[in-house]
């Protein structure tokens, strides 16, 4: 049963329409003009407007006008009621703010399947209303997780150690999740760890894996453990907790005190680089391995490489959304692409045009595939800069 | 469509073409390709020859697919022909898992 409005300034046309809606089963409520029509479709929030068009005070498409302002949200269906077929037209009734009409004299038929047609409108418009705050209640919910989870991995990273005059980096994620991860962390004997990394994937699925990567890696390298023996550890931990379809790339690397010596364990990245301090290409550290959580811990290879560090060499780590990203401009290919942009640039300002190359693209943030991420170690002696 | 599965009775032999990009988007339609098929018996190939990208999640589904249906290391075929393809294969060092052609 719905409540109907039955508007019409005539007490015997009202009536009529009012006998026909009550044999539909429906209950009726009245209205002698536009005016008193506005307020009681207010107060008694009817299913249905049954509206006369010429009425004294106001007329029925000012009338439909002011009802229909009223309920922007929810549908409620205006039926204007004419004395005259031949001048009125669904046109006519729609333009005035009407969604059909029923000319007089009035056919119960008609009549109560134009309001069924309607009435079946308004409960499907009242679905969709509702699933919309539904939904946006839901999303309201889900954007408060993210931002707090973010907090997790915000504060998690945060225990990173800092060397500015070493070691910068810099990573942007494609969503709010970053599914790249970079950790640096001091040894007992003042070595210095560093970690570059990619999950598969990105968004929050690939972050997920992020946290349990950290914890380990601070861990164990309070401990002081060697490289080979960090990364069996870490692919022994991901190999446990991760689906079979995700893994992490990586690139393990220890420092001496000095920066004059790198170990390092490469899985799955692109090339990393090693310059000279006028920006020659000395060393490209090719991946030697797959990446961390694959293999099975008896075939995990933890096999590491070790390396001079010139005074002035810069070293820059990437993580593969840095070298397609390149790739999309076209210019040029992967670490070739990379190298190439180093070399021209000098080398104390290596880290800053990458971050310029990289920002730029930042600006188009929507079409950001994957997450970026780079970092640059000024390793060896430092000469102090003379003022040229 | 840009994957394919089809089986050769006479040789028993699997394969999957992927004949566009595949990524993160495809991973999807590259699960159902394979995982419909009765293949644990069957010999694989996974035909790359004119697929111009792979990235991370595509390699994932490659491994997700080695161990879903049970094959041993080098059991499964991938044809490349494109040389990104290649070298991003080679940098993930995936002729441990794969027998690549």
């Amino acid at each position: 049963m719905a409540k109907l409005l039955v508007v019409d300034d005539l007490l015997p046309n009202r009536l009529l329409i009012r006998k026909m809606c009550e044999s539909f089963g429906h209950q009726t409520i009245e209205a002698e003009d536009g005016l008193q029509a506005t307020r009681v479709a207010v107060e008694a929030d009817p299913d249905l407007v049954l509206l006369d068009i010429s009425m004294p005070n106001m007329d029925g498409y000012e009338a439909a006008r002011r009802i229909k302002a009223g309920f922007d949200e929810a549908y409620l269906p205006i039926i204007f009621v004419t004395a005259d077929s031949a001048d009125t037209s669904l046109a006519q009734a729609l333009s005035a703010g009407g969604d059909d009409f029923i000319s007089q004299p009035v056919s119960a038929a008609v009549l109560e399947s134009k309001i069924s047609a309607h009435l079946r409108i308004r409960e499907l418009n009242h679905q969709l209303v509702n699933q919309n705050r539904e939904l946006a209640r839901y999303n309201r919910r889900l954007r408060q997780e993210a931002d707090l989870i973010s907090h997790f991995f915000d504060k998690a990273l945060q225990r990173s150690f800092q060397d500015p005059g070493r070691i910068s980096y810099h990573s942007s994620p494609a969503s709010a999740f970053n599914g790249d991860l970079i950790l640096v962390e001091r040894g007992p004997s003042g070595q210095t760890y560093l970690l570059i990394g990619d999950f598969t994937g990105h968004g929050l699925q690939a972050a997920m894996g992020t946290l349990p990567v950290q914890q380990a890696f601070f861990e164990l390298c309070n401990q002081g453990v060697a490289l080979p023996q960090l990364a069996r550890k870490i692919n022994g931990y991901l190999r446990q907790s991760l689906p079979e379809s995700m893994f992490f790339a990586a690139n393990l690397l220890c420092f001496d005190p000095a920066y004059e010596h790198l170990e390092g364990w490469f899985g799955g990245m692109p090339q990393a680089l090693l310059l000279d301090g006028q920006g020659n290409l000395i060393y490209e550290f090719s991946s030697q391995h797959m990446p961390l959580g694959i293999e099975e811990d008896g075939n995990f290879e933890a096999g590491s490489v070790h390396h001079d560090l010139p005074s002035e060499s810069r070293l820059y780590l990437f993580s593969d959304g840095a070298e397609e990203r390149l790739n999309e401009q076209g210019q040029m290919l992967g670490s070739a692409g990379l190298q190439a942009l180093l070399q021209k640039t000098p080398p104390d300002q290596g880290f800053a045009i990458l971050r310029e190359e990289f920002r730029v693209t930042g600006r188009q943030a929507e079409d950001q595939r994957d997450d970026i991420s780079f970092v640059e170690v000024r390793c060896g002696r430092q000469t102090a800069r003379k003022n040229k | 469509m840009t994957i394919t599965a089809d089986f050769d009775i006479e040789t028993e032999r699997a394969t999957i073409r992927v004949d566009d990009i595949l990524n993160f988007d495809r991973v999807m339609e590259f699960r159902a390709a394979y995982e419909q098929q009765p293949w644990q018996q069957a010999a694989i190939t996974v035909d790359l020859r004119e697929c111009p990208h792979l990235d991370s999640a595509a390699l994932g589904v490659l491994l997700l697919m080695k161990s879903q249906l049970g094959k041993a290391d080098g059991e499964i075929t991938l044809l490349v022909g494109n040389s990104e393809v290649a070298g991003l294969l080679a940098a993930v060092h995936f002729e441990k898992k794969f027998t690549i052609e």
